[in-house]
């Protein structure tokens, strides 16, 4: 098992104390040591919120992008350069709320990526307003009479349109969020890991033993995942149970295998080829 | 010139005006003619009103004419919309059904039909009897060729390579135009010219948008990411021609916002990355514009402009974007702004604004519009491909030590190494934050000022870079002054004034940020006053001349309407402006 401390930094964490981001991260660690990536070679997109912070909290490549755009930065650079390893951090109202048209075109578009949604049903950032995945009801201080709408499914949803590998996980359990995470880095498509996450600020209701009373991992011998209409019943229980693991996982062909300009390596590898430019040109 | 003729081909949106227009400028480029066709449109795709306008000359065609030669109309409603516009001597090939044509009387034709001027013929029941009604355009082309003073022979080559392996449909196209050909062969056309009969093409035909990808493909952009939105949408579909013979890649995204920070993206990972749109959608990207400012990100973004503000004419032309672009996103940082004037300068401008975009770690604006992208020119200068290019990155062996490499190093010029991401040792971090030298968050005072000053700093170099106003009888008393694809008809406009003795020359920017103050000043200095020449209602460049100049311009010529200048609306307004000052 390789060293997890390659990945430790100096760079003073500006998370609350007892933050579910921290279980997180450590299982950010675990994974990438676990796979032997090291810092180097590792990229980490995110968006803006408290959970786009994780990558200045660990020696890595990083792109802390804009609010909800963490996706199409990654894309980009995925496009660019399909050699690259590329993690994206993102939170639920940067990824469910601003960035959701992103998600969409992601999660249909099927690039090799995999994306961590640190879901902890609230804004952290900008201190305890609702988020997507805020319950029907949850009071807020911009919510006194409690959310109005309904909380979105965002593993349903990405079961609906297609995805391929979509997973959850749970910030209280680090090695077997470490294991979803290299399972979603090895997936040659697109990977969603939806990740309970405790905000220990602003939600005092999806707390520690909120989860730790319903919170049970899939058996993967009982459990495939490999049946869709059985996935999107999984994702759909809540209430008294909640599952942790891959919730579906199918055979898939990255987005930037099927490109036509990149059979010949990535974007970045290729050479410029000026008498090949001047001949399409002339004949253009 | 020896040779001056405007045609409009006339009619409803999808009965092939494009196609007419093609086949006429493509006969008349392979015959060593010069022209200019211009493209008016409405925003559907079916019905309504469309025309394509073509120049044609023996010297370069600079800007549209305001006066018709020859007008083809698909349909009765094109010659009552055209009426004002016909030269005194013009012509106006009318399709009819096949009864009226016999009756000598003109009584059943339609009221358009019965004027002097009006050649009623039956394009359409040609072409049917030719094999379809689809070869309408082959018919009208045929038709205008002749009474240009086009050999057939010059007409059948441009079908044979149009339809070259579909022999069938050729052989048709070949009667259809034959029949259009002869049916005008007892008419007179008093602009007929006589054909060159060695001519060869005097350079590429192209539209504006496919000498913009051209650019980008010899500015070596791997990544061209867009939403669709006119005028924008052409260039990335010709760039998309080229996908399986280069590594570029086309990406449609999901919306602007999507498109921009994938070339961001793109960008950071090492390739040049693009994007294009109209000024909708390049308000989607202000913030991402911001993002590549605080990111040192290198990226180009094409606004091709049309008038607004939000749909405003969507398949018009307009220069009102201007003063938005460079002022787009909140708080300051530096960026290029360019704008072309013709297709041979849209082509150096893509290259020239990759390399300085990479060179500076800035974006680089390139301010297009409808009317240079969708309208077809002929290059008047050799299109060159740069031997190589400079990137402008460094590597771990430029570092003396890659574990302390920061990407945003304060420097003297504010141009910190650009290292490239997994592709060495030292890590590269960017954030959308203020951040240290490392592009870790920071909001301590000292980093603040030193990364808002860094950036300031590159202003310099850049400023350096730009050129200034090009003149065009620079030495005159009064000077027309504009941007962009205002260049050619400011340039005829004054060609036409000289003519009359007018003491007026022009004066033309195609790069507008960093400001070329003291290039301006300098090029401004010798003239008593200068008119600002803009398609905008409030003189854009004029008021930044004067904020970065302290010049003021005597008065504007403005125009909104969404169409292109025409040589003599510029002439005869300023012709106007100065019996005023006497």
């Amino acid at each position: 098992m390789s060293d997890t401390t390659q990945y430790n930094n100096d760079y003073e964490n500006k998370w609350c104390p007892g933050c579910g981001n921290f279980g997180i991260l450590n299982a950010i660690k675990k994974s990438l040591a676990g796979m032997q990536i090291s810092p180097e070679k590792i990229l980490i997109v995110s968006g803006i919120g408290q959970a786009a912070k994780t990558p200045h909290f660990l020696q890595c490549n990083f792109f802390h992008g804009l609010h909800g755009r963490a996706l199409p930065v990654a894309t980009g650079a995925k496009l660019a350069d399909h050699d690259l390893t590329i993690l994206v951090n993102m939170g639920d109202g940067d990824c469910y709320g601003e960035g959701g048209n992103h998600l969409l075109a992601a999660l249909r578009r099927n690039i090799n990526l995999t994306l961590l949604v640190h879901n902890n049903m609230v804004y952290g950032l900008t201190k305890g307003q609702a988020s997507p995945t805020s319950r029907h009801g949850f009071v807020t201080k911009a919510q006194p009479q409690g959310v109005p709408y309904q909380a979105s499914n965002p593993l349903a949803l990405a079961l609906s349109q297609g995805a391929g590998f979509v997973a959850r996980g749970y910030c209280g359990e680090i090695e077997h969020l470490s294991q979803l995470i290299s399972a979603g880095i090895s997936y040659p498509g697109f990977s969603l890991i939806d990740v309970l996450q405790v905000c220990v600020s602003f939600n005092h209701e999806n707390t520690y033993s909120f989860y730790k009373d319903r919170v049970y991992t899939l058996d993967k011998e009982e459990y495939t995942a490999d049946d869709l209409h059985q996935a999107i019943e999984k994702s759909m229980e809540w209430e008294e149970k909640i599952p942790i693991g891959i919730i579906y996982q199918k055979d898939t062909v990255s987005y930037t295998d099927e490109l036509a300009p990149l059979q010949s390596g990535s974007l970045f590898r290729q050479t410029y080829d000026p008498e090949k430019i001047r001949k399409v040109i002339s004949d253009a | 010139m020896r040779i001056d003729v405007t045609i409009t081909i006339g009619g409803e949106a999808g009965q092939g005006i494009q196609t007419v227009g093609d086949i006429i400028a493509r006969v008349c480029h392979k015959a060593g003619l010069y022209l200019l066709a211009i493209n008016d449109f409405e925003s559907r795709i079916r019905g309504g009103h469309s025309f394509m306008q073509i120049r044609i000359s023996d010297q370069p065609v600079l800007a549209p004419h305001h006066k018709i030669d020859m007008l083809i109309a698909l349909n009765a409603e094109t010659c009552a919309l055209h009426k004002k516009e016909m030269a005194e001597t013009g012509l106006v090939l009318l399709d009819i059904e096949k009864d009226a044509e016999k009756d000598d009387s003109k009584e059943n034709l339609p009221e358009e039909a019965r004027e002097k001027n009006v050649f009623p013929i039956t394009f359409s029941q040609m072409a049917k009897d030719a094999g379809g009604k689809i070869m309408t355009n082959t018919v009208a082309a045929g038709a205008c060729l002749a009474l240009l003073g086009a050999p057939f022979s010059a007409f059948e080559q441009i079908l044979k390579t149009t339809f070259a392996e579909k022999e069938k449909i050729l052989e048709n196209n070949i009667t259809a135009g034959r029949s259009g050909f002869d049916a005008v062969k007892n008419t007179d056309f008093d602009k007929a010219f006589d054909w060159p009969s060695d001519g060869s093409a005097k350079g590429k035909l192209l539209s504006g948008s496919k000498a913009l990808a051209l650019g980008a493909l010899a500015a070596d952009c791997r990544l061209a990411a867009f939403y669709p939105m006119s005028p924008a949408t052409g260039i990335m579909i010709h760039l998309a021609e080229f996908m399986d013979q280069l590594p570029v890649l086309v990406e449609q995204a999901e919306d602007e916002i999507s498109a921009v920070n994938m070339i961001i993206g793109a960008s950071y990972a090492g390739v040049r990355a693009l994007t294009a749109t109209s000024g909708g959608g390049f308000s989607l990207m202000v913030e991402g514009l911001g993002l590549a400012g605080i990111t040192e990100t290198p990226i180009v973004i094409i606004n091709s402009q049309r008038p607004g503000p939000a749909t405003g004419l969507p398949t018009r032309t307009g220069q009102g974007d201007l003063l938005f672009v460079i002022n787009a996103s909140q708080d300051e940082f530096p960026r290029f702004v360019f704008a072309p004037g013709s297709p041979n300068q849209a082509y150096d401008t893509l290259i020239r604004a990759f390399t300085l975009s990479e060179k500076y770690q800035v974006p680089a604006i390139i301010l297009t519009d409808q009317y240079i992208n969708d309208s077809l020119w002929i290059t008047t200068r050799e299109i060159e491909v740069p031997t190589e290019i400079e990137r402008f990155v460094t590597t771990d062996e430029d570092m003396t030590s890659s574990s302390d490499y920061k990407r945003f190093a304060a420097t003297a010029s504010g141009i910190s190494p650009r290292a490239l991401p997994c592709k060495g040792r030292a890590l590269v971090c960017a954030t959308a934050n203020e951040h240290d030298e490392a592009g870790h968050m920071s909001e301590t005072i000292a980093d603040r000022n030193t990364m808002v000053e860094k950036r300031k700093a590159k202003t310099k170099g850049m400023t350096g870079e730009m050129k200034g106003p090009k003149g065009y009888h620079g030495e005159s008393e009064s000077l027309l002054v504009g941007w962009g694809s205002s260049d050619g008809a400011i340039r005829e406009a004054v060609d036409l004034l000289r003519a009359e003795n007018v003491d007026v020359g022009g004066l033309v920017f195609s790069d507008i940020w960093p400001f070329p103050g003291k290039k301006t000043k300098d090029a401004l200095s010798r003239c008593k006053r200068f008119i600002t020449v803009e398609q905008n209602a409030s003189s854009q460049l004029g008021l930044l001349i004067r904020q970065q100049t302290g010049l003021s311009f005597h008065t504007s010529l403005l125009q909104y309407d969404g169409r292109p200048f025409t040589p003599n609306w510029i002439a005869e307004h300023t012709k106007s402006v100065l019996e005023e000052i006497r």
